[in-house]
């Protein structure tokens, strides 16, 4: 049986789960540590590949692209957690409409300032390598590459830093973090603008992968959900390790003879909704990793 | 306001509406048709989330079940009008039940996503047996009058349409008015307010939930078969879950909990859809957008809740 | 006459044996008080027997039947009513209805049982509250609060009552007026898990010091006040708590 199709499929299944395991440790930083279901999470995704097409369009740089988008995104979601949702008390249902409608809006603006028709983006690095009788791109590696490096500095930052220790501390007990004197409210709207950075930074560099178009967003969003949730809430090891099965089951099951991308996506969501059923708070649900 | 006061208002409202074609254009007609057919969705939403506290994103999947179970057997049996609606309507019900056993056991945020999901693979479904369910480009098909006697009333007609979804919407919600009265209704409510204490109390929680899943279902189907009849015409995105978010948008607008709130809500925002089609046609998503942050910050309890604390304040001075 | 007992009864959570090993036995119709420190189990105790946790170990039986396993509300229905330290009530809902919904409990679905009016206006006069009817529940006061509490278990028309720390937080005259309360009630069985030594002597038969997870003593309240090692232990400590109390 020729295994080169599987191979290819287990690569592409491979860096897409990256790029979902960057969108979905955005989701669960932001539930873990505020409370907040962000239901806006694939729009900003979605705002980040945008806003790095205008940066290239600008200025021709790709990686210029990869560095302002995130930043942009990061400072709107700071003022999205501040001004809109923080009045809101992390209450659940409050909180998922609030985004919800932070979503409409978002994706409304783009779609009346953008356009409709998805836009395509040129690879920043146009190599293939061979594997075994095939070319695979470069770029693809370079992403799954670079979305490794990042969450190993986000790594970095959780428990290396002063940083890192306050959002520990605010995710373990808030009241007693706030009477050891951190900043618990600056903290939340940190983590909110991380968590958004996180999800453009992907959306940037999927970008070459799939095109921009102002949609892109809504279809990420509850697979990313699913995923989070999986790996269990607030676990960063969960959703890596969510993310990755997930991606490498869809991508290989739609390389078997007869099953095409949507039934191996529908496959792979029963498959992740079957085992949230066996398992209700996810692989790792209640691990403070 | 006391019940008999919202009794008498109600009455009137339905002889207005009842008398409604005498004095209103045909496209009104269609436009108040089209709010008492996702008014009931509306309602049946409420009876999940304004009652009970149940975030699903998946209630498109029995809205679509519905319509689709009646749109197939009609298409393919040639079956009356009555047929086809109990059919969708069983459709409904019986995925209901089976979706609702599974996922009312799941904790608050995992039942939120599992429900969006059950929409996600069914309208991918959907997609891909185009065969079946013509995809986004839908199936329409034709349907026998509703006949009493020698009389027939051909569902080409637009008042033939609006007495018919209006119909089915009073009778709905009268039973639903009923339910929500009784012990089980009140039981709900507690399930709401402070789950854990309604089980130590005695009421078997996750049993009442499956019974309150089911029953939504149910009256989402019910919608969505009387949606099929009276638009002849069905098509897969009738199960994303941006329908659902739809009808939460609704219900909370005009105020979750009350019933009435979802048909105010659905009423009011659907006309101004349609009022913005016309004017501005990528402004309703934001328009809604904008509501809602507004809404869901200053007031909660929508249309019903203003409302009520008007009232109130009245009342006091 | 036995109504309830626990053989071997053990909790532990993550390795930590907070109830141990325990053989407790209540006769129908007595007053039983559980004392002891805290972290001494009394709590979990009582979680244990309505159902909110699963033993790691052993049996509990009320009125000969195992129970344990059980849902909560199935044992909700047997008869086993609980209060809780931490106001536990439907904030938002009137007083009237909280008491309505464990008056209606164990009556029909789709019809409201043509007694429930009666049985909430008699457990609404007994807490005294029947003029506050139509308030929410979180306008009242704490001490109101309490009351419902207990209020609402009563209306359950349970056989055995569990009241967990019922006069937490009140002052000496609400206290008073619970103690009262409760001491009217002549059919139920009542544990009630108190710190308030004064309350404990108005009200029990019998005492259980409970201290790790075990029995330490039981006994007439007499025997146990005179207890060398519950003294060391137990009202040594309680000296502290009723000087918190009269502050």
């Amino acid at each position: 049986m020729d295994f080169s199709p599987f191979l290819f499929q287990a690569l592409n299944g491979f860096v897409w789960g990256w790029v979902l395991a960057l969108i979905a440790l955005g989701l669960s930083l932001v539930y873990g540590i505020t409370g907040i279901i962000n239901m806006a999470h694939g729009a900003l995704y979605m705002l980040g590949a945008v806003i790095g097409w205008y940066v290239i369009q600008a200025t021709g740089n790709f990686w210029v692209a990869l560095l302002v988008a995130p930043f942009i995104v990061g400072v709107l979601g700071i003022l999205v957690e501040a001004l809109m949702l923080r009045p809101l008390h992390a209450q659940p249902a409050a909180t998922i409409i609030a985004t919800f409608a932070v979503m409409l809006i978002l994706q409304q603006t783009v779609l009346m300032t953008f356009g409709g028709t998805p836009q395509s983006i040129e690879k920043p690095w146009p190599g293939l390598i061979s594997i075994g009788d095939r070319s695979y791109p470069q770029y693809r590696l370079v992403v799954a590459g670079l979305s490794a490096a990042l969450l190993v500095l986000i790594g970095i930052v959780l428990y290396r830093t002063r940083v890192g220790l306050w959002i520990r501390a605010v995710r373990q007990n808030p009241e007693l973090a706030t009477t050891l004197g951190i900043p618990v409210s600056l903290v939340y709207s940190l983590v909110f603008g991380l968590g958004s950075a996180l999800a453009a930074f992907a959306g940037v560099l999927a970008s070459p992968i799939v095109s921009v178009d102002h949609q892109m967003g809504l279809d990420i969003l509850i697979a990313a959900f699913m995923i989070v949730i999986v790996g269990g809430l607030g676990s960063l090891k969960g959703a890596l390790i969510a993310a990755l099965s997930y991606s490498l089951l869809e991508n290989l099951l739609s390389a078997l003879p007869g099953v095409d991308p949507i039934l191996a996506k529908i496959m792979a969501l029963t498959a992740m909704g079957a085992l949230l059923l066996w398992r209700p708070h996810g692989l790792f649900g209640n691990a403070t990793a | 306001m006391s019940v008999s006061i919202k009794l008498v208002l109600l009455l009137l409202i339905t002889v207005l509406l009842a008398l409604a074609p005498s004095f209103i254009s045909v496209f009104q007609l269609s436009l108040l048709s089209s709010i008492f057919i996702w008014g009931l969705f509306a309602l049946s939403f409420d009876l999940l989330f304004g009652y009970t506290g149940l975030l699903s994103l998946g209630h498109s999947v029995y809205f679509g079940l519905g319509a689709y179970g009646a749109a197939l057997s009609i298409k393919h049996f040639q079956l009356e009008w009555w047929a086809g609606l109990g059919i969708g309507l069983l459709l409904a019900l019986m995925v209901a039940a089976l979706i609702g056993f599974l996922v009312v056991r799941v904790k608050s945020h995992g039942f939120i996503i599992v429900t969006a999901v059950t929409s996600l693979i069914c309208f991918l479904l959907a997609q891909r047996w185009n065969g079946l369910t013509g995809g986004d480009d839908g199936i329409s098909f034709s349907v026998a009058p509703i006949a009493l006697g020698s009389i027939e009333w051909p569902f080409s007609s637009q008042i033939v349409r609006y007495y018919f979804a209006l119909s089915i919407l009073l009778l709905c919600f009268i039973f639903l008015w009923w339910l929500t009265r009784t012990p089980l209704g009140q039981a709900w409510k507690l399930i709401r307010e402070n789950e854990g204490r309604a089980e130590m109390i005695g009421y078997p929680v996750t049993q009442l939930k499956f019974v309150v899943f089911v029953i939504a279902g149910t009256f989402a189907g019910l919608a969505g078969a009387t949606y099929a009849l009276t638009n002849r015409f069905v098509w897969a995105g009738l199960f994303h879950w941006i329908i659902s978010a739809d009808g939460i948008i609704w219900t909370l607008f005009g105020g979750a909990g009350t019933l009435i709130g979802a048909l105010l809500g659905t009423g009011a925002l659907f006309s101004i859809k349609e009022w913005l089609s016309e004017v501005w046609k990528t402004g309703y998503p934001l328009l809604v957008g904008s509501v809602l942050l507004l809404l869901i910050r200053f007031a909660p309890n929508g249309l019903m809740g203003l409302a009520r604390s008007f009232f109130e304040r009245r009342g006091r001075s | 006459m036995i109504i309830l007992e626990t053989k071997n009864l053990s909790k532990d959570f993550s390795g930590l044996s907070v109830i141990d090993d325990l053989n407790f036995s209540l006769s129908r119709g007595e007053k039983r008080a559980i004392i002891g420190p805290n972290g001494a189990g009394k709590t979990t105790l009582l979680r244990l027997l309505t159902g909110e946790l699963r033993p790691s170990a052993g049996d509990i039986y009320y009125e000969s039947t195992k129970i344990s396993g059980w849902s909560s509300h199935t044992i909700a229905r047997q008869g086993i009513a609980r209060t809780f330290q931490i106001v536990n009530l439907f904030l938002n809902l009137t007083v009237e209805e909280n008491i309505r919904a464990a008056a209606q409990v164990n009556h029909l679905w789709l019809s409201w049982s043509p007694s429930i009016r009666q049985t909430t206006e008699t457990i609404l006069a007994l807490i005294r509250l029947d003029n506050q009817s139509r308030r929410p529940v979180r306008e009242l006061s704490h001490g109101d609060q309490r009351l419902m509490e207990v209020g609402v278990a009563l209306a359950q028309k349970p056989k055995l009552l569990l009241l967990d720390e019922p006069t937490a937080g009140l002052s000496p005259v609400e206290t008073r007026a619970l103690t009262e309360l409760l001491h009217q009630l002549r059919d139920i069985t009542i544990v009630i898990v108190e710190h308030d030594m004064e309350v404990v002597l108005a009200l029990a038969d019998k005492i259980t010091v409970l201290h790790r997870g075990q029995i330490l003593a039981e006994g007439r309240p007499l025997e146990i006040q005179e207890n060398k090692q519950v003294q060391e232990i137990y009202l040594h400590k309680n000296s502290l708590a009723s000087e918190r109390s009269e502050q």
